[in-house]
């Protein structure tokens, strides 16, 4: 019951907010190569969770520096969609690990017909159990 | 030599005299014909029917013309090129339309090119009677279209009209000139004249667009009315340039040095084409040319010079060519390169009446000569070496054509009393009475020319009419021969011709006699001379040489000492004495040519190896003989590196434009589909990559392009 | 800030990266750790720039800083760690330490909801998945992890692309911005979380309270409180007392509504529409979710190590894919 201002109405510090969008840049960042080098599927949707956290960093620090709770509101949606994805995409991970017996995502290149890029190095194991 | 003469008679516009242009029609209408003959195969004569019925008619009308003739006329027929632009002022229109200028000049050319045109088209129809057929049709068809272009050319009123007619022959030349187009002589032949004379066609279509830039009209009235009324009181480089390059398509077309080259080859076609165009019409038309635009060429004063020095250095150089050819048709294209190397001597020191005069006299004797030629080659199946025909004139069935054959020879070699010695005789007199010391100079060399003349025309008569008889048939080579089923299949004697041919022979040998007559009835009943009226009543009056108000009378006429100085040639009198020098001259051409090639022939031989084995002139005859190496000269001068500019040219086309350019572009989408194709690999991370390289360049992008907008 | 210099540390964390992925001795590994720890802290040195030392708030800085490291380490360790479960586990102390930066940027109610949703739910949805997904290591390779988990691939193009995209948006981060506003938005955000706490009726009432309490009814005539907002950022309400005799009271700034309260006004008044999309989105999962969990055709194992791809091709039959 004091009268002083809470701390979200009172200007944010710069730095506070630079360095918050960096970590949020760095963490999208790392999310990009951590899909893009890895080859177990469910890193690589690990890493694309990776990427939404940095996305909602950004988005909650821009709210705090323009004292707007659109920000927090939006990080809310991001959630729900990150939820979403991550039901559907863990399902169908299952499904594509019962057909190969892998969780490799070198499986799957059907589509291709030029230099395949890193193999497997070894050759695929015994049958697995589901 | 500015102020020019105001008596260029104005033309009168007669558009009743339409009918005349009935004249170049005939013809055209006659080829269509031939034409179709050729397409329908149509195996009589009739193409040649038709021909001779179309030019006698034109022949005819012409002499109607001639007789109704009361001034110079100016007869339009359609509206062909007519342009206005501006305000139609005097630069701001291009008017060529299709009309006639008919004055004494153009009946003088029309009446002769189309009389002979008729005769030698007779000749021809049973020269060519071998190749019935679609051969047959064509050469007519080239005949039609060589005698509607001179007729264009010649009547003509306005230079496009002239430039048609002159392109238009060149191109019935290149028809007829490989007309056996089996033959790769033939063909190369035709190529090279058509090429020599589109060098000087260049020269021609310059000089018509200068006229036009300077006198904004094309058409000879207006021409003539501008040099009538205005005397331009400086002459500046652009108007002075105008007789050289009309006289460089005189020089193409009338085979003068150094563009001389293309008619020896020209023989390659048949004796009918050599007669009617590469003696008689076509070859006149440089003459007609220089003729028609006389008063321009006296626009600038080394004008006139250059076409007689070039005129005569052509007329030596063909002579002594002509010396050592053995083949018949060459010497007398070679002949006729030298005689018109006269005429151009003539126009050039000034007289027009002698040119003309000449052009006219020779028409007749050339083409006696060719047709003569003609008719031993029909006969002995190709066989034209002189080395290899002798005694002729005591073959029975030949002794028409062998003095047909002399009479044309005696005209040739300007024997006294001649016709060509008449004409001859106006040329070299007018040069030889100059001031200038150069064309007294070059009158010698003419004389000399005469001399070298004589001699080597003779060498022809003497060794194939005259002599022991002997003979080699010829190889059955090129149209002559003929048909397996021919009853006159000649392996072993030479085949006479028949009356369409010696009449026609005859018919020139009277023609030849009869185109003497001016100066007969000149010298003998001083009337006027017929040409030298004829020429004085045209836009080359001014070399006519008689006397007109206004003008300077620097002609002494033949027959006369008059003008205001008395010229003198060896002391003598200037008529009399080139009189008496040029019957010298030939006759003493004549006697050396006897003493050589008939009393004792062997000496010729053992001349020939004497000089040959002197180092000093042993290399003259072997030149002479080469033609003093003329056509190596411009293969090397421009042949060969024209071609070696082709070659690098085509290779550069080959490895740089195909291969590197268009090769290039071709394999560009290949290459860079390989660059691009691991890209599409199929691995899930591969497209992501991707993905996220386009995602960073669409940021980069508005980083740094598009957000620079809004600071 | 030069963006130059920004680059440039990127891309010294780039190639500390790098050789993080490709797995050498640990003496490489370490020294790329250290090498991406400098070009890290060169880049936080780079944002920090801008700080007043004169403002006194370094201990709330360090705070945040040290959170950002543990994020950035842990995020490192996700996606170069060779054995997915740690991957997973790595990954919630992102969340964690995602969600102590959120708390110290006064976004609390996010921060909850993040640690709740995301580690307590998705990530342990993860778990399961892999642990059910998991290849037990063969006997050649002992307890190593299968080498699709090892070897990253093409690591160096993918380290490139992630720092074209961090340079990039570093660049367009750190682009020059006018910070001249903050007073017009400070006012802006107060007035709006005044007007969010007079939608409240009960919470207002509360408020009135604890200051004064006598306050009976806060409402005014046409049902809506009456409140006008002072300058010093504190409101002016009229209300009623117990004996019904208005007067007027003053609410401090402290009695501004919190932030959960603040993002429920906001979810429900601003946003009802991407509410209600959200829920048919996570309805349209829960849909797909039970379709892709629908009962394959069972193969045996015969015809199943066929359908992998491993054995003889006996038969084709068609799979077992719904």
């Amino acid at each position: 019951m004091t009268g002083s201002l809470p701390a979200a109405f009172t200007p944010a510090s710069p730095p506070e907010i630079s360095i918050a969008m960096l970590v949020s840049a760095v963490l999208f960042g790392l999310g990009l190569v951590g899909f893009l080098s890895r080859r177990n599927m469910i890193i690589m949707f690990l890493c694309t969770e990776l990427m939404f956290q940095g996305a909602a960093l950004a988005m909650v620090a821009a709210a705090r520096d323009l004292m707007d709770t659109s920000g927090q509101v939006f990080v809310i949606f991001i959630l729900t969609v990150a939820a979403a994805e991550a039901a559907l995409a863990l399902g169908l991970v299952v499904l594509l690990y019962r057909c190969r017996e892998t969780l490799s995502a070198d499986a799957w290149s059907d589509l291709g017909e030029g230099p395949r890029g890193v193999h497997d190095p070894e050759p695929p194991d015994q049958p697995e159990q589901g | 030599m500015t102020t020019l003469l105001a008596s260029i008679p104005r033309a009168m516009n007669a558009p009743e005299l339409s009918w005349l242009g009935v004249v170049i029609l005939l013809p055209l209408a006659a080829s269509v014909v031939c034409a179709l003959c050729g397409a329908l195969k149509c195996r009589t004569k009739l193409p040649a029917f038709v021909t001779i019925v179309a030019l006698g008619a034109s022949f005819a009308l012409v002499l109607k013309a001639y007789f109704e003739y009361t001034g110079p006329v100016e007869v339009p027929i359609f509206e062909w090129i007519n342009f206005h632009w501006g305000s139609g002022g005097k630069f701001q229109s291009f008017v060529a339309d299709c009309a006639l200028y008919i004055d004494s000049l153009t009946l003088f050319w029309m009446l002769f090119v189309t009389g002979l045109g008729t005769v030698i088209t007779i000749y021809a129809s049973e020269y060519m009677e071998a190749d019935t057929g679609a051969g047959y049709s064509r050469f007519f068809f080239g005949i039609s279209i060589f005698l509607f272009s001179m007729s264009a050319l010649v009547m003509g009123d306005n230079l496009v009209m002239l430039y048609l007619g002159w392109e238009g022959v060149g191109l019935a030349s290149y028809l007829l000139v490989g007309y056996d187009y089996h033959r790769p002589s033939a063909v190369a032949a035709a190529k090279k004249a058509f090429i020599v004379n589109r060098i000087g066609d260049l020269g021609l279509a310059l000089g018509i667009f200068m006229l036009w830039t300077n006198y904004g009209t094309v058409r000879y009235d207006e021409l003539f009315a501008a040099m009538n009324a205005g005397g331009r009181s400086e002459i500046d480089w652009d108007i002075s340039v105008i007789p050289f390059l009309l006289m460089l398509g005189a020089f193409g077309k009338s085979a003068q040095f150094p563009l001389f080259v293309w008619l020896p080859d020209a023989m390659e076609g048949p004796t009918p084409v050599s007669a009617l165009i590469h003696a008689a019409t076509m070859v006149t038309a440089g003459v007609y040319l220089i003729a028609r635009m006389f008063p321009f060429f006296e626009l600038h004063q080394d004008a006139l010079a250059t076409v007689a020095w070039i005129g005569t250095g052509t007329a030596l150089l063909a002579a002594t060519i002509g010396m050592m050819q053995y083949d018949i048709k060459r010497v007398f294209a070679y002949s006729t390169i030298s005689q018109l190397g006269y005429m151009f001597m003539g126009l050039g020191v000034g007289t027009t009446f002698g040119a003309c005069y000449h052009t006219f006299t020779h028409a007749f004797f050339k083409a006696l000569l060719f047709l003569t030629a003609g008719a031993v080659m029909h006969g002995f199946a190709g066989q034209l070496d002189l080395r290899k025909i002798s005694g002729l004139r005591h073959i029975p069935g030949w002794r028409l054509v062998s003095w047909t054959m002399f009479v044309g020879c005696l005209w040739l070699a300007a024997v006294p009393f001649t016709a060509a010695f008449y004409s001859k005789d106006a040329i070299l007199l007018t040069a030889l009475s100059s001031d200038r010391w150069d064309f007294v100079l070059l009158g010698w060399v003419g004389l000399f020319t005469a001399a070298l003349t004589a001699y080597y025309t003779f060498r022809v008569w003497f060794r194939v009419c005259a002599g022991p008889v002997k003979y080699e048939m010829g190889s059955d080579g090129g149209h002559d021969s003929h048909a397996a089923g021919d009853p006159h299949a000649h392996a072993a004697h030479p085949h006479a011709p028949r009356w369409c041919i010696k009449g026609v022979l005859l018919f020139l040998t009277i023609g030849a006699i009869a185109s003497g007559i001016p100066s007969y009835r000149q010298v003998l009943t001083h009337a006027p001379n017929w040409v030298q009226e004829m020429i004085a009543l045209s836009s080359a009056a001014d070399g006519a040489g008689l006397p007109h108000d206004g003008g300077s009378a620097s002609v002494p006429m033949l027959g006369e000492t008059g003008g205001p100085h008395h010229a003198t040639v060896l002391g003598m009198d200037a008529h009399t004495g080139l009189a008496i020098v040029g019957s010298c001259a030939s006759i003493g051409g004549i006697l050396v040519a006897f003493y050589f090639h008939l009393r004792s022939r062997r000496s010729a031989d053992s001349l020939a190896a004497w000089l040959r084995s002197r180092r000093l002139v042993g290399w003259i005859p072997d030149a002479m003989e080469h033609k003093w190496y003329v056509d190596e000269i411009y293969h090397g001068m421009f042949r060969m590196p024209m071609w070696i500019g082709a070659q690098i040219l085509s290779l550069g086309d080959k490895h740089f434009l195909d291969g590197a350019i268009v090769d290039g572009i071709g394999r560009l989408p290949i290459v860079v589909g390989k660059l691009f194709r691991p890209l599409y690999s199929g691995v899930l991370q591969g497209y992501a990559v991707t993905m996220a390289g386009g995602v960073g360049l669409i940021l980069a992008w508005v980083m740094w392009v598009w957000m620079r907008g809004f600071n | 800030m030069v963006p130059f210099l920004f680059y440039a540390a990127c891309a010294v964390a780039s190639v500390g990266l790098l050789l993080l992925l490709k797995p050498r001795s640990g003496v490489t590994r370490s020294g790329a750790a250290l090498a991406g720890l400098a070009g890290l802290a060169w880049m936080l040195a780079l944002a920090a720039e801008t700080f007043d030392a004169a403002r006194g708030d370094l201990l709330p800085l360090g705070g945040f800083v040290l959170c950002a490291l543990i994020s950035v380490a842990s995020a490192v360790r996700v996606i170069t760690h060779p054995r997915p479960v740690f991957c997973a586990l790595y990954f919630i102390l992102v969340v964690v330490s995602g969600a102590a930066m959120y708390v110290l940027l006064s976004a609390e109610f996010v921060a909850f909801a993040l640690v709740i949703v995301y580690a307590g739910a998705i990530l342990i949805t993860y778990l399961f998945v892999l642990m059910l997904a998991q290849q037990s290591p063969d006997e050649n390779h002992g307890a190593e992890a299968v080498g699709y988990d090892r070897i990253a691939r093409e690591p160096a193009s993918a380290v490139f692309a992630g720092f074209v995209i961090v340079a990039v948006l570093g660049a367009a981060i750190f682009s020059p911005r006018s910070t001249t506003k903050s007073e017009a938005t400070q006012t802006a955000s107060i007035r709006e979380a005044w007007s969010d706490l007079g939608a409240m009726p009960g919470l207002l009432l509360a408020r009135a309270k604890g200051i004064d309490p006598l306050v009976a009814s806060v409402q005014g005539p046409d049902g809506r409180p009456i409140m006008v907002i002072l300058p010093d950022h504190s409101a002016r309400i009229a209300v009623t007392h117990t004996d019904g005799s208005p007067t007027l009271v003053t609410l401090p700034p402290s009695a501004l509504p919190d932030n959960p309260s603040r993002v429920g006004m906001a979810l429900v008044t601003r946003f009802p529409v991407s509410l209600e999309l959200a829920g048919v989105i996570l309805l349209m999962a829960m849909l797909g979710a039970v379709v892709l969990a629908r009962r394959q055709t069972e193969l045996a194992d015969e015809q199943r190590r066929v359908h992998a791809g491993r054995g003889r091709a006996s038969e084709p039959t068609p799979g077992g894919a719904p």
